[in-house]
């Protein structure tokens, strides 16, 4: 209980500050604009969602060796935070990319990527839901959560040489990373820690709440009543 | 899991024994039964019938599209595939039979999953030409078969591991490629642009760094698949 | 309705001198995205914290059919 209290208190004052920090600390971007702010959520969005992917895989491999539910808990909730960062990366870097390069989306490696990795977590969350409850559901998607991650380089490398073959149009200034001044470097930062606390505070409370989900399974079973 | 295995000969010899034993036996029900690639090679022939419907018959703009086409063939055919391989299975209770077998789970993937690389193969065999014919393309390209043998092995590997877990969900028929195209997305890119580059007349030189992803991807999910099988199949 | 649109503008207001006159154009997808970053959070917590309760409930519920069964054997 403690733990949740402090990682939640945690996050929110570092979000708090990471929010200041955005809009009345980090300068203005010179060629992007007002909207180069978003990269303060879309980055750390991306990062998060691809540590969420890689707490799945450690947890699964984990469940499939020691056989403890509690890492099945974990990778269950590791993978639904997972899309949901993952999704607002999504959306995030649509909004971004409309201003900066004047089209809604672009085939990136990186964009590309995170568009299957979506599709793969999905996936994930669809085979926990259909497979048969229980043992079952969580030997099923540990299997997916390991074959999914090691699929992530593989990916990443067809999405780069397919995009050098069909380079998109894009128009206006390329996002092609100008330096960050020390003041974006900072705010930069102070987000990643917060979208990370944040995201470790949502982990424990949605690991309880499917300890609880599995109990109460567990109990109905027991006394079909209720 | 090597005390699944027949006690006392865990040889090189024994462990192609079990595996072809099973691969034999969904080989044998399938040149008795037709249940598997019959449909699927008329489902294929429609597909591509249903593509020159739709694509303009524009030749330049046939170059461009073709190789897409025929991937999208090729994988809806072997999706199908798989999910009927499995089901059938299901219905007859061959999986239990193979599991009271103490054979490793291991070999038991390799022997599956060799007999879906074959059954898609035969169906991709009688489809190129008839593709080829359609649209007025190569046909005999060594480049392009090897490809398609890799290509195909990739699907099969992690298409095997899917297929098994997807047959004992409900929606199964909707879970398999849900679950198949994530995956297999970077073979199914490959094994497009290198078609692509064989039809536009390259060297192999230009298209070898695609056919070397799919052989890694091959390699890989082999592995990872054949490691983890005992996870999906044992109760 | 009027009230949303108002507070929207509020908030762009609140915001615009903080950011400099640049680039004003694009202030919508900058307001976009951290707003529905924030909803998306809110709701998913939220969702979370409902959830919780609920099946906290329901353990008790059983709970106590469970110690009335044990009392009655």
């Amino acid at each position: 209980m403690t733990l949740r209290m402090s990682l939640l208190g945690l996050s929110a004052a570092l979000m708090l500050t990471a929010l200041a920090m955005v809009f009345f600390y980090a300068p203005t971007d010179i060629v992007l604009g007002v909207s180069q702010r978003i990269f303060y959520v879309h980055v750390p969005l991306a990062l998060v969602g691809f540590l969420a992917f890689a707490v799945v895989a450690v947890c699964s491999i984990g469940y499939l060796w020691k056989g403890s539910e509690r890492m099945d808990n974990v990778a269950y909730a590791a993978a639904e935070i997972g899309v949901l960062f993952t999704s607002l990366m999504l959306i995030t870097g649509m909004l971004w990319a409309k201003p900066a390069w004047g089209v809604w989306w672009s085939w990136s490696p990186q964009l590309t990527t995170s568009l299957i990795l979506w599709f793969l977590y999905a996936a994930y969350l669809m085979l926990r839901a259909y497979a048969p409850p229980g043992e079952t559901a969580a030997r099923y998607a540990a299997v997916l959560g390991i074959i999914g991650f090691i699929d992530v380089p593989i990916v990443y490398m067809a999405a780069r040489w397919w995009r050098d073959l069909h380079p998109n149009k894009v128009l206006g200034p390329l996002a092609e990373e100008s330096a960050l001044e020390p003041p974006m470097q900072l705010t930069f930062l102070v987000s990643i820690l917060a979208f990370t606390a944040l995201f470790a505070w949502l982990m424990t409370e949605r690991t309880e709440l499917r300890r609880q989900e599995i109990q109460v399974e567990r109990m109905r079973y027991i006394y079909g009543e209720a | 899991m090597s005390e699944q295995r027949a006690p006392g000969a865990p040889t090189g010899a024994s462990w192609w024994a079990a595996i072809l034993a099973v691969l034999w036996k969904d080989l044998l029900l399938e040149s008795r039964t037709r249940e598997i690639v019959t449909p699927i090679v008329v489902f294929s022939l429609l597909v591509i019938v249903i593509f020159s419907f739709v694509l303009d018959p524009n030749p330049r703009l046939i170059e461009s599209v073709a190789p897409g086409a025929l991937w999208v063939a090729f994988t809806f055919a072997g999706i199908l595939g798989l999910n009927r391989a499995f089901a059938l299975e299901k219905e007859r209770g061959g999986m239990e039979g193979l599991l009271l077998s103490p054979v490793g789970r291991d070999l038991l993937y390799f022997g599956k999953m060799l007999g879906a690389f074959l059954f898609m193969l035969v169906v991709e065999i009688i489809m190129l030409p008839a593709f080829s014919a359609v649209f007025n393309l190569p046909l005999v390209e060594p480049g392009l078969w090897l490809v398609i043998v890799l290509a195909t092995f990739g699907f099969a590997t992690v298409g095997t591991a899917f297929a098994a877990m997807a047959v004992n969900t409900r929606a199964r028929e909707i879970l398999l490629p849900v679950l198949f195209f994530p995956v297999a997305a970077p073979v199914i890119i490959a094994a497009a642009e290198a078609t692509r580059a064989v039809y536009a007349g390259d060297s192999f030189a230009d298209y070898s760094n695609w056919v070397g992803l799919i052989a890694a991807f091959d390699v890989i999910f082999a592995v990872v698949a054949a490691a983890t099988f005992e996870f999906i199949v044992n109760e | 309705m009027a009230k949303r649109n108002g507070l929207l503008a509020a908030a762009l207001l609140l915001l615009l001198p903080a950011l400099g006159a640049e680039g004003e154009e694009f202030l919508p997808f900058l307001f976009a995205a951290f707003a529905i970053t924030w909803v998306a959070f809110f709701a998913y917590a939220f969702f979370i914290a409902r959830k919780q309760a609920d099946l906290k409930q329901e353990i008790e519920v059983l709970r106590s059919l469970q110690d009335k069964d044990d009392d009655s054997e």
